[in-house]
């Protein structure tokens, strides 16, 4: 008897343990946790009592039923968090998936306490019966809220925690089928289920980290306040500790606390560097960052900024935690957003249309249409477009990291027929940070920048022209679009550090 | 050709492995539209059936050039560079470019056959013009060519579907032993040796256009043994190997192992580079149909499609042509000082029924391919190395397929829309049979086919097609078959009938652009030296 009592214990933590990690998955995933936890856990109770309602058309072979059921539980359960997290971002609808799932493991989670207590009567008193179960129901759920937080995410994971459960399920099930042995004739086949469903379980766990990071819980340590999948990349917003940050496909754009640094360091050498002012091109940097600081030189007039993806620059603009960090950039007069492939737009640009300044600022090129910004043939229309005098400034990613990517870009600009200056800043979220500075001439490095900037200062400029031996220059080949080099190169250095 | 069933369809020709591997599945769900269209099929009947109209008109000039694929746009290109100007080009379709012909779309145009061009070496001067005054290439002071990075083929040129995941490259490298390996490090040594390897009058062994190549007696002994035959007595046992070498006679010739004569199937690797090189290549959106465009453009209205030439009669001077116009029903006689005959060799011997011609075209024997253009309104699943320009199925009898956007920013319709062009050639032994079998083919066995195809390596493939067009080519490649290239008929074969010249790739062996130009070229630089126009030769 206190065997059966303590299965029911399990069965009923297990139960509560679900509905947890589901609203801990939904509002990890979906953010706005207050509105996710509510929606999921009425979802559960209400499937539960779908469940409870249900069990009235379970009549002969109870037992057997209810290891059917626990069976079903462990797999249903046990993987409903590897499912959800795989599937978020690769569904249209992720919401109607998550809450049909949160349903269907409520409904056989309601199941299983009215059919415990019709397995009992004949073995209890009915007050007995009532008291006993429903008492250790409402402790399992105790067990399950305080070692959840405290145990199961810490120590397992979401996505290992869910599988655990789901094999404690499926050795409730084996258990019975010995605990309930005089209600089941010929049990054999039922536990050769059961083995067959731990086993499933148990794969699952050693395949959890796997899952994992395929799953996006790798990529953030921080809750997602925004996510959002456009035609082109997957936008994601997470924010904690005081600071948000922009991640496209997974790959960290900027941090709040420090981004000032990268876009300082990026958008003031080239601006002190060129000879007018006037008319500014950025490409990338939809984020509307670089813009915020162009717009501190008076003499821009027009800043044009092409980015490929529309969702990108209508966030700058509508989210408001972003507006409030680009102080509404891309909203002055003085800017015209394009969205447009870079490439396709330069090419098509009129002969005569140049710039003063340049800022390429796009994302790493870490596949193949983003490396094909970096080539030659994108840096030789660039190089059409700017005007006497006028600058460049090129991100560059880490010159520590990706050493041979870093002088590779370099390569390609001055095969371009720009003269190059290399140069890098410290950016703590991203590291030791590369730049290039290019002109259509030689020339030395600015020495000005304008008043007010946190970082940059003009003692600190000549350092950052600077390289020490851990980041001088390699040998590199020059990118283009029919090598494209860079891609492998980048490849090949970051995967060293990941 | 009795009628084939569907199953049977498959096995038939995308191989026994697939064809189960579909039993079970149901027919692929053709849930989208589309066209089936061929090489002028009903005229060309008319033309097999001996129709002979009375001509309404009769006219002058002095070149009347049949045929406006490669060959033909390329004599006429010849003739206006040499300044003479007096030449009309007829052409059977509705539109100029044969096998380089291509098409356009909502998303992006698209090739219907040839798609690429190697950078040709130096010596290949009339190409090398030809890409010079296209803005394909340039020529630094010092005389170095140097090709434009934009229409350079972009990486990554090449992926490889094993088993369950793309691969990048075209050589099965998953699961190949050391053996394999080194058979294949071996076959590539002796392709890097026979590309720098020259003859006793410094001629490469093997050359394109082939005219500059050796024609040494140890060389066209290759030509006699099949490819199968040289691997074997070479001791190469790799199956990844042989299908490495099967799949570029099938790309290239359209034939088997079997059915290549060991010349043409390593002419194809040893022909276009120096001690084996990086193999750059040229390609558009159109494919090779970008060249025909810049062709076309400079023969303006000489260029007169949906002109049937029925018949080419030898004069005491000059020749006639019979020219048949369907959409009107008119037929035309023009009387010409020169005619050059660019049209595949079979063709050429029904329109002017000489003797030697009938003789030699029985040995000209062509292979058949199916083509289908893919508009795809997004890209399907795909596992393992991303998405390349040219992307090959291991195990599959189609040559996969080539992505229209690869070389282009910007697309029409939605991001992610692109054109996939799927290619089948029909490498069976028996040209006849397979002809006729593509004659009898709907379009929607053809589009189950090409899904069937594609479904292996993206499993939603049906639901990201937006329409599917289908283009069958009767006559797609000469075949190289062992003999052939070297034997008499073909060596014979351009020499000209009086003032009847002769311009195809046909005539090469190999159906290359740079043989048809050649040709072409060749054939108006014949004509160029009996009219007495002195101009350096392009050849």
């Amino acid at each position: 008897m206190a065997a059966l009592l303590a299965a029911v214990l399990l069965v009923s933590a297990c139960g509560l343990a679900y509905e947890l990690a589901a609203g801990a998955l939904a509002s990890y995933v979906l953010g706005d946790s207050v509105t996710q936890f509510s929606l999921v856990i009425g979802i559960y109770l209400s499937a539960m009592g779908l469940g409870a309602f249900l069990s009235r058309w379970l009549d002969r072979d109870l037992a057997r039923r209810f290891v059917e059921v626990e069976l079903s539980v462990a797999l249903l359960g046990g993987y409903s968090v590897p499912v959800l997290f795989l599937a978020f971002g690769r569904v249209a609808h992720f919401r109607p998936l998550l809450w049909a799932v949160v349903a269907l493991v409520g409904t056989l989670v309601g199941l299983e306490i009215p059919l415990f207590l019709r397995l009992l009567r004949r073995r209890l008193a009915f007050k007995e019966l009532v008291a006993q179960v429903l008492s250790l129901d409402y402790l399992g759920a105790l067990v399950a809220s305080i070692l959840f937080p405290l145990l199961f995410v810490p120590r397992l994971g979401l996505v290992r925690t869910s599988l655990v459960l789901g094999a404690v399920n499926a050795l409730v099930g084996l258990w019975s089928t010995w605990l309930l042995a005089d209600d089941i004739r010929r049990p054999g086949l039922l536990r050769v289920r059961c083995l067959a469903v731990l086993g499933l379980l148990l794969a699952g766990v050693l395949a959890a980290d796997r899952i994992t990071s395929m799953s996006e819980e790798a990529l953030f340590t921080d809750p997602i306040v925004h996510a959002r999948q456009s035609a082109y990349q997957r936008i994601v917003l997470t924010a904690g500790r005081g600071s948000f940050q922009l991640f496209l496909d997974g790959n960290l754009q900027f941090s709040s606390a420090d981004e000032y640094r990268y876009h300082e360091a990026l958008v003031h050498p080239a601006m002190a560097a060129a000879a007018r002012r006037r008319e500014v091109l950025v490409l990338g940097g939809g984020d509307g960052l670089a813009v915020r600081e162009l717009l501190r030189w008076p003499e821009v007039a027009q800043v044009t900024l092409v980015d490929l993806d529309p969702a990108m620059t209508s966030l700058a603009v509508q989210v408001p935690l972003l507006r409030e960090l680009n102080r509404g950039s891309l909203l002055d007069p003085r800017v015209k957003v394009v969205n447009e492939d870079a490439l396709a737009w330069l090419a098509e640009l009129p002969p005569g249309r140049l710039f003063d300044v340049a800022v390429v600022d796009f994302p790493d090129p870490n596949n193949y249409s983003l490396g094909k910004l970096y080539t030659t043939r994108f840096y030789r229309l660039l190089r059409a477009h700017l005007a006497p005098g006028g600058a460049a400034a090129v991100q560059a990613t880490s010159p520590l990291i990706a050493r041979t990517s870093f002088w590779c870009i370099a390569a390609t600009l001055e095969a371009a027929g720009f003269a190059v200056r290399p140069y890098h800043a410290a950016v703590p979220s991203f590291g030791e940070w590369g730049f290039l500075l290019a002109r259509l001439e030689p020339f030395a490095p600015p020495a000005e920048v304008p008043p007010g900037l946190r970082f940059l200062s003009p003692a600190l400029l000549p350092g950052l022209f600077a390289f020490g031996p851990d980041m001088a220059r390699v040998p590199a080949e020059v990118n283009r679009l029919d090598n494209q080099i860079l891609v492998q190169y980048y490849e090949a250095e970051w995967r060293r550090v990941e | 050709m009795t009628p084939l069933g569907r199953r049977e369809l498959l096995t038939l020709f995308l191989g026994a492995p697939l064809a189960s591997a579909c039993r079970g599945l149901s027919a692929p769900a053709i849930r989208f539209e589309g066209s089936i269209a061929g090489a002028a099929d009903a005229v060309g009947h008319r033309l097999r059936a001996g129709f002979r109209p009375r001509p309404d008109a009769e006219s002058r000039c002095a070149v009347a050039i049949v045929g406006a694929g490669i060959a033909g746009l390329s004599a006429a290109w010849r003739l206006s560079r040499a300044g003479v100007e007096d030449w009309r080009i007829l052409e059977l379709d509705s539109a100029p470019g044969g096998t380089a012909r291509g098409g356009d779309g909502p998303v992006s145009p698209y090739p219907w056959g040839a798609h690429y061009l190697p950078c040709p070496l130096p010596h290949a001067r009339a190409t090398v013009e030809l890409l010079l005054e296209m803005g394909a290439a340039t020529r630094d002071p010092a005389g170095r060519l140097s090709f434009d990075e934009a229409q350079l083929c972009r990486a990554p040129q090449e992926r490889l579907f094993v088993a369950d995941r793309w691969y990048e490259g075209l050589y099965p490298h998953p699961g190949a032993s050391a053996a394999d390996l080194g058979e294949l490090a071996r076959f590539r040594a002796e392709a890097a040796r026979l590309s720098r390897l020259r003859d006793g009058r410094g001629r490469r062994a093997f050359a394109v256009p082939m005219e500059h190549g050796s024609d040494d007696s140890d060389l066209a002994a290759l030509d006699r043994i099949s490819m199968a035959d040289w691997m074997a007595a070479q001791g190469y046992r790799s199956q990844r190997l042989r299908w490495t070498l099967e799949y570029a006679c099938r790309d290239d010739y359209g034939t088997t192992l079997e059915g290549t004569s060991a010349w043409a199937g390593l002419h194809y690797f040893a022909s276009r580079t120096e001690g084996g090189g990086p193999d750059d290549l040229l390609t558009w959106p159109e494919g090779n149909a970008r060249i025909v465009r810049h062709l076309a453009r400079g023969a303006g209205r000489r260029l007169e499609t949906g002109a049937a030439v029925l018949l080419v009669e030898r004069l005491p001077r000059g020749a006639a042509v019979l020219a048949w116009r369907p959409d009107t029903g008119r037929a035309e006689r023009i009387v010409a000082d020169h005619v050059v005959l660019a049209v595949p060799r079979k063709l050429a011997a029904r329109m002017l029924p000489d003797p030697r011609l009938v003789a030699e075209a029985r040995e000209f024997r062509a292979g058949a391919w199916l083509v289908a253009n893919l508009t795809l309104r997004r890209r399907p699943r795909s596992r393992g190395f991303p998405e390349a320009w040219d992307n090959v199925l291991h195990g599959s009898r189609s040559l996969g397929y080539v992505v229209a956007t690869h070389q282009s920013d910007r697309h029409g319709g939605p991001p992610g829309a692109t054109v996939w062009t799927w290619y089948l050639s029909l490498v069976e032994e028996d040209e006849a049979a397979a002809h006729r079998w593509l004659e009898a083919l709907s379009w929607r066995e053809a589009a189950e086919i090409a899904i069937a195809d594609l479904r292996r390596a993206h499993p939603d493939i049906a639901e990201c097609v937006e329409r599917l067009d289908v283009w069958r080519w009767g006559h797609a490649m000469i075949r190289p078959r062992p003999g052939f290239v070297f034997g008499r008929a073909r060596r014979q074969a351009s020499r000209p009938l009086g003032d009847v010249h002769f311009a195809h790739t046909d005539l090469s062996g190999l159906a290359l652009f740079e043989e048809a130009q050649h040709h072409g070229i060749r054939a108006a630089e014949e004509i160029l030296a009996r009219r007495g126009v002195r101009t350096p030769s392009l050849l």
